[in-house]
């Protein structure tokens, strides 16, 4: 069986047993399969404790032998020291996958000797489980949100395994504002058995993952986890944060190399060369995270710059040049088109300054001017895309306005607003190439409305131009290895 | 904890030199009469080094003698190194100068914990260390990889020729990176490797010094 096929009862599962089931509002025996009903899990869940004869009205069975149906996912939540006996009662149900909640195993000394029973027993049975010590999983296709926190993510297209919970589950639910949404989640807890590798190669199958997430802090095997992330990469992108002390290579180290192999560098080096995308923060995962689901890959570095505000043109310039990207000159036949639309006193170059312009019309052709030139590669559109909330709100409150006007004049700012958001949408399908907004005021997103949360903006130019340049590097990374393949 | 062996200078760069790894052109006088020889099918200048693998740091402990355009000037380096040293001496080095162009690179090889063998690059010399221009990438390496590893550092601003300095041979340099990368693939007693200096003759990469630590 490949890893499609084994995992396909952890992600997809039928029917599903908590085992350790509680009433007990501060167990996880209580919260996980309450955060299961809560998240509208499409299978049949059942509850198991040998002490319990029913939870908030549901029935609970002594045993997984006495549970009427296969069970194809088994949530074990009891302490420790039973997990193997519990695991015994798995393989004997047919069992096919497990998550192991329970902590308090190769944390420690002791409890390492249990985890190494526990994974015989599980291999014993030809069950593949999750964890010990996981805070759970998150499947969009079967609404499975078997985790702590109790509100599900936003579905989505990117899958995440993170080898931290609580690091992990707290992006999930950061990216609900961020307009990040997952196909799959899993917390790795100790990887006893299933590793993250094992879990890259799965969202690399995945049809359902179009990016791949991975908060690392330790890699046992190195080589195998190149091997499978080189093959992802070819295919998909995959996002990296890597967390963990840098470790010193100082030792006694006869040697500089020895002296200076600090374990960033390497992994720094290993990411770069599997064409993996690394991020320093969370936060910089989530949005290149938005950015990679959304958006097609650049053909070059060549950036255009359309400003509604000179001075973030600058800011902007200046960080893609420092990002390595190119401000191109723009040729003379776009230079003459735009002279046409704008007042004498624009930039007649690249960054384009639409000098602070109310012509939401001269924003569109400018714009679509911008990305379909074919020395552009790649379009930064500042300040235009999220409608001025502000305004409306200064207009509300001024004197002398009939209700009638204002209404009229807000249906007109939202109607610009989806005019021009329609039409970088338009633009992206039609030139394959990626266009990022700035917001002009953080949170203005008035009209919140879908086609809004399809766009990628960010509220600061310093981050947009992060993420292109990743893009960038990534587009860069699949062209250098298709030549080189041949 | 590992056992480890150093070879000495001379025995590093012969193993280096098997594998294809262009090295200084060098001979061991083990005496006066070897260092009056090595000269004869050197040339000059020459430098005169202390060979021996309980000698590190040679720099520092004055071991090192540079710019011998004289014979006279050999036989008093040779002389001046014996005293200086204490014994275990395994002879002394004598190397063909190479001009210094100010362009020093590292190359190397460590095993990692996760990744295994992995190869290092970048700006070398005795400031290494403090300059910390260096950048790796897992063992083997393709074309590809070595072209990025050297590229991903500051000094090949330099290597690509500024001030009026002609560029280097840069695919001879990726061929030293990714032989060292197979070196530490094939033979699983190398610990740790250390070309450094690596200096240009013509452009063309040559290790001036080079360290190698077994062990497993």
């Amino acid at each position: 069986m490949n890893i499609v096929e084994q995992l396909k009862p952890l992600f997809h599962p039928r029917t599903i047993a908590v085992v350790g089931a509680s009433g007990n509002f501060m167990k996880w025996g209580c919260i996980i399969p309450k955060n299961i009903l809560n998240g509208g899990f499409q299978g049949k869940l059942f509850l198991v404790n040998k002490k319990e004869k029913e939870i908030f009205g549901s029935p609970v069975y002594p045993d997984l032998k006495s549970v009427p149906d296969d069970i194809d996912l088994a949530l074990i939540v009891t302490p420790a020291s039973v997990v193997k006996n519990v695991m015994q009662e798995c393989g004997e149900k047919k069992v096919k996958a497990a998550i192991v909640i329970t902590a308090g195993f190769s944390e420690t000394k002791e409890g390492a000797t249990l985890e190494r029973e526990v994974a015989a027993m599980a291999g014993k049975y030809g069950i593949r489980f999750v964890g010990p010590n996981t805070m759970g999983i998150f499947s969009a296709s079967e609404s499975l949100c078997a985790m702590m926190p109790p509100v599900p993510p936003k579905k989505g297209n990117v899958s995440f395994v993170a080898q931290s919970g609580n690091l992990g589950t707290q992006l999930l639910s950061l990216g609900l504002n961020r307009g990040v949404g997952f196909a799959k989640f899993v917390s790795s807890g100790n990887e006893a058995d299933l590793r993250c590798e094992d879990y890259i190669e799965y969202f690399g199958r995945d049809d359902d993952t179009k990016v791949v997430l991975a908060y690392i802090e330790g890699l046992d095997d190195g080589r195998k986890f190149l091997e499978v992330s080189r093959r992802l990469t070819k295919r998909k992108p995959f996002i990296i944060f890597k967390g963990g002390r840098t470790k010193a290579g100082g030792k006694a180290a006869r040697s500089h190399c020895g002296a200076l192999a600090g374990e960033r560098k390497i992994y720094e080096g290993a990411f770069k060369q599997a064409g993996i995308v690394q991020a320093v923060a969370g936060d910089e995962m989530l949005d290149l995270a938005k950015a990679f689901s959304h958006l097609p890959l650049p053909r070059g570095k060549r950036v255009g710059i359309l400003t509604w505000g000179g001075g973030w043109g600058v800011v902007s310039a200046d960080a893609c040049e420092e990002a390595g990207l190119e401000v191109v000159a723009l040729p003379d036949s776009l230079i003459k088109e735009i002279d046409e639309i704008l007042p004498s006193y624009w930039s007649r170059g690249n960054p384009i300054d639409l000098v602070g312009t109310l012509d939401r019309e001269a924003h569109r052709k400018c714009l679509e001017l911008l990305v379909t030139c074919d020395e552009v590669d790649c379009v930064l559109a500042l300040g235009m895309l999220a409608g001025p909330s502000t305004f409306m709100n200064l207009l509300r409150a001024a004197p002398g306005i009939t209700p009638d006007a204002l209404n009229s004049f807000v249906d007109q700012i939202h109607q610009s607003n989806r005019q021009i958001r329609e039409l970088v949408l338009a633009l992206i399908e039609k030139t394959h190439k990626p266009v990022i907004g700035v917001n002009i005021l953080p949170e203005d997103d008035a009209d919140n409305d879908a086609m809004a949360r399809q766009l990628v903006m960010f509220p600061t130019p310093e981050r947009a131009v992060h993420v292109l340049a990743k893009l960038c590097e990534y587009a860069e990374y699949l062209r250098d290895s298709e030549r080189s393949d041949v | 904890m590992m056992q480890t062996k150093t070879l000495s200078e001379f025995e590093a760069k012969k193993l280096l030199s098997t594998h294809g790894i262009p090295v200084v052109q060098e001979i061991l006088a083990k005496n006066l009469n070897e260092a009056k020889t090595a000269v004869t099918v050197l040339g000059f200048p020459v430098v005169l080094k202390a060979c021996s693998p309980e000698i590190l740091h040679k720099t520092e402990k004055k071991l090192v003698e540079v710019n011998l355009y004289t014979l006279d000037s050999v036989c008093m380096a040779f002389e001046n190194i014996q005293k200086r040293v204490d014994g275990g001496l395994e002879g002394v080095l004598i190397q063909r100068q190479i001009a210094d162009d100010m362009r020093e690179c590292i190359a190397g090889l460590v095993r990692d914990e996760a990744f295994g063998p992995c190869v290092m690059f970048g700006s070398g010399g005795i400031y290494t260390e403090a300059v910390r221009d260096v950048t790796f990438r897992v063992a083997p390496l393709t074309k590809l990889d070595a072209f990025n590893l050297i590229h991903d550092t500051q000094i090949v601003n330099l290597l690509k020729g500024v001030r009026g300095q002609n560029p280097v041979n840069i695919p001879s340099l990726a061929d030293i990176l990714i032989k060292l990368g197979n070196l530490g693939m094939e033979d699983t007693n190398i610990f740790e490797i250390d070309t450094n200096p690596i200096m240009f003759l013509d452009g063309e990469p040559v290790c001036v010094d080079a360290l190698v630590v077994l062990g497993r």
